[in-house]
């Protein structure tokens, strides 16, 4: 069983901030999409996906987007202040790079976000989706382990 | 070859395993850019610009080898580095198998959480879009903090004899490097909640007390079934349509409540010690009776389903039939009657454990 590292990489890029070129420092744009996408890596999200973001003539809060033709909405949401998302690459088995910048056994933290936007096909995400029992469970995780005083 | 799929068709199986293939054949570049547009013939198709995407991310993969994963965990990790986190498996305090948990071995702190479990939120239909990137996994990984003393109870336990905390959790077997840093920094006081300290000169040691330790477990259990009071979330909720959660939410009783809540917190102690959590706050053990009832016979159950129907009986939200859940539910003893009642109390227990469901703890 090995030790594997995690490397904060988000820090490094976002204190780059005062004119540095790097674009790291805003927040990313995260869209937990409902479908499966058999490829992994670099596309043009934010032309293609991101950007046709608009809100719902009906309800402004709900966003409309589409997929290949298929309209989707979606809604988006804060996790819980004391909570952030992070990406993180795991460099396990990509053997280029074990050589150069880092141990096969270390896991980078890319990307942070605080911000969220969850899609569904043919309904507004409620209270009955995962993402709603997610932020239930932390505020009770913290309940429930907080350390008892006396 | 499509490549992406709705959730609503078959359950995903991963053509090519999340595209580790493809890399074969690329030039070494910038060439990640098999976009999934790319495999979409109709309009997208050379529309997608390779050096305008890949310059967003840090470490730029030149394969698709790469894994990302989309964590969500307390900014308290990163304010004291991420640097310290060490990734251990440890014996789950419930179930005895190992799971993955996060230990944060920086010696400064003597506040704040000192472990983490890891657990996944299943979404096999879905992926993430992070900025001009496309993440696979559509699995959300969370880590929350988790009470070091649920791992100090069974170590304590199997013990008779009083012992220093060291010698408790290197003789149960716990990893090494959780134990030295439980050791570091455990207080006194907290172990005190669930074992009597003896303090002899030169050093001291610590014995399992069950009372106490059923002072303390009731103490989280009734926190936590005011926060779910507090909320309005009930066990029921995973099993009625999102059109009726407003009602179940006004019949939320404080048994219920609490009941709930003695599942949640039996997530982290076995068995025996649920059922004395139980009994401690007077609780009649429903649950246990639900489960075991397709087992055994009859026999004494008749009194136990008395009580059952009378706590079910507030409860005007649960279907009185499920032929949706029925297949989920292990095959019914035929000796015993299922009446509709039974099978609406089967299924109140299936759903106690809604929330764990989504957040089974993910062995390796």
């Amino acid at each position: 069983m090995s030790q594997r590292k995690y490397v904060d990489n988000t820090e490094s890029s976002s204190s780059e901030e005062n004119g540095s070129s790097k674009p790291v420092s805003k927040e990313v744009s995260v869209h937990h999409v409902p479908f499966k996408v058999e490829y992994e890596g670099q596309a043009n999200v934010e032309a293609k996906f991101s950007s046709n973001s608009v809100p719902a003539p009906s309800d402004s809060k709900v966003l409309i987007n589409q997929f290949r033709g298929r309209p989707l909405q979606g809604q988006k949401f804060d996790l819980p202040e004391s909570y952030e998302g992070l990406v993180a690459l795991d460099l396990k088995g990509s053997s280029q790079l074990a050589d150069e910048t880092s141990k096969d056994t270390e896991i980078s933290l890319v990307n942070r976000f605080e911000t969220m936007t969850y899609w569904n096909w043919d309904r507004v995400p409620s209270g009955m989706d995962k993402h709603v029992k997610l932020l239930d469970w932390m505020e009770l995780s913290k309940i429930l382990h907080e350390p008892a005083e006396d | 070859m499509p490549r992406a799929k709705s959730s609503s068709g078959s359950k995903s199986k991963k053509i090519d395993g999340g595209g580790t293939k493809s890399t074969g054949r690329k030039s070494k570049d910038t060439s990640v850019v098999d976009v999934d547009e790319g495999s979409d013939n109709d309009e997208a198709d050379g529309e997608v610009e390779q050096s305008e995407t890949t310059e967003h991310l840090p470490v730029a993969p030149k394969s698709t080898q790469a894994l990302r994963k989309v964590i969500i965990a307390p900014k308290d990790i990163r304010t004291h580095g991420w640097e310290n986190i060490e990734e251990c498996q440890i014996k789950h305090p419930k179930s005895g198998k190992k799971s993955l948990f996060l230990l944060d071995t920086g010696s400064s702190r003597c506040d704040g959480n000192l472990l983490f479990e890891v657990l996944s939120m299943q979404h096999d239909t879905r992926s993430w879009f992070v900025d001009n990137t496309v993440i696979s996994d559509g699995n959300m990984y969370i880590c929350t903090p988790v009470d070091p003393l649920f791992f100090v109870i069974p170590v304590m336990e199997k013990s008779s004899k009083a012992k220093s905390l060291i010698d408790h959790l290197i003789e149960g077997s716990l990893p090494k490097a959780v134990a030295e840093v439980l050791t570091k920094r455990l207080s006194h006081k907290q172990l005190e909640f669930v074992s009597i300290k003896k303090d002899f000169e030169d050093f001291v040691v610590f014995l399992y007390s069950e009372e106490k330790t059923l002072n303390w477990l009731s103490g989280k259990a009734e926190r936590v079934g005011k926060f779910l009071m507090d909320k309005g979330i009930s066990q029921a909720e995973s099993s009625v349509s999102s059109n009726f959660v407003k009602s179940s939410v006004e019949a939320l009783s404080k048994e219920d409540c609490l009941r709930y809540a003695c599942d949640i917190v039996g997530e982290y102690i076995d068995e025996t010690l649920k059922k004395k959590l139980l009994e401690k706050l007077g609780l009649p053990v429903l649950q246990e009776k639900a489960g075991t009832k397709r087992k055994s016979s009859l026999g004494d159950d008749d009194e136990n389903i008395n009580k059952k129907t009378k706590i079910s009986g507030d409860d005007p939200v649960m279907p009185l039939e499920d032929y949706g859940s029925s297949n989920s539910n292990t095959p019914v003893n035929k000796n015993v009657k299922v009446t509709a009642k039974e099978k609406e109390l089967q299924k109140a227990a299936q759903g106690s454990h809604s929330l764990f469901k989504f957040f089974a703890p993910k062995a390796k």
